[in-house]
């Protein structure tokens, strides 16, 4: 594979990966809890 | 007056953002033509991949950029962290543009940082927020930007592993069609509000097909 475009290609994908893993759960415990409130 | 002071800081900070976007789309069109239209060695295949490519980042950060601008009308600023990320995205969407015009796969990855960072502005926005109709819409981008941010890191992976440099002409329909998917989802999840206050909306389907779209598929409106 060549990334000689962004030559820290991977690793930056990497962060990418950890960080949107992160902001998905918050998003997911957000939507969670706005849908819990809909119900009651 | 403190009022009157945070809405003039208020007035000059939207002000930068909105000059920094003009530079960066006026920019964006003259590369087009010096770097694509007007570049030698280039055959007209070539050049148009790298036009619709760029056409499509265009439209991906404008139609971002409007998003935000309604949602801050409604939702003004109560500190500098929306501002400082407003900023990084204009510099990440600069990112995509460049790699973009030289039909690189790598704009994938600064479009899946400018989708990140639009995530968290968004869980910035819910604590600072005065309109209580677009926490479903903030919620919605949370969810939706991440799972996009995937698709376009696996995008991103898979093109580097089985294709390589550059993009060619089915390449650029596949992202086309990702990119319709993203705005389609962002839609059926986030119903916007009616006339120009509702955003730009998904492109070539007016809100009454989405609309029995999303009654199709049981989602809440």
């Amino acid at each position: 594979m060549d990334f000689s475009a962004i030559p820290d290609g991977p690793l930056v994908a990497v962060i990418l990966v950890v960080i949107n893993v992160l902001l998905l759960s918050v998003g997911l415990r957000e939507w969670h809890k706005w849908r819990k409130q809909q119900r009651t | 007056m403190p009022n009157v002071e945070e809405e003039r800081i208020q007035g000059f900070l939207l002000g930068f953002v909105d000059f920094l976007y003009a530079v960066l789309f006026g920019v964006i069109l003259q590369q087009v033509f010096t770097d694509v239209l007007l570049a030698e060695g280039l055959q007209r295949l070539e050049k148009l991949v790298r036009i619709l490519l760029v056409v499509g980042v265009f439209y991906f950060l404008l139609g971002d950029w409007i998003q935000g601008r309604l949602l801050t009308l409604r939702n003004p600023y109560r500190s500098y962290r929306r501002f400082f990320v407003e900023v990084a995205i204009a510099f990440a969407g600069y990112g995509a543009a460049i790699e973009a015009l030289r039909a690189d796969i790598s704009f994938v990855l600064y479009v899946t940082f400018v989708m990140s960072l639009g995530s968290y502005w968004s869980y910035s926005t819910l604590f600072e927020i005065t309109d209580e109709q677009d926490r479903r819409e903030l919620r919605t981008v949370m969810v939706v930007q991440p799972l996009t941010a995937f698709v376009g890191l696996s995008v991103w992976l898979l093109w580097y592993r089985f294709v390589g440099f550059p993009i060619s002409l089915g390449g650029m329909i596949v992202l086309y069609i990702v990119g319709f998917l993203y705005d389609l989802s962002y839609e059926l999840f986030a119903p916007s509000r009616e006339g120009l206050a509702g955003g730009p909306g998904v492109p070539f389907l007016s809100r009454e097909r989405v609309n029995n779209l999303r009654s199709m598929l049981r989602i809440s409106s």
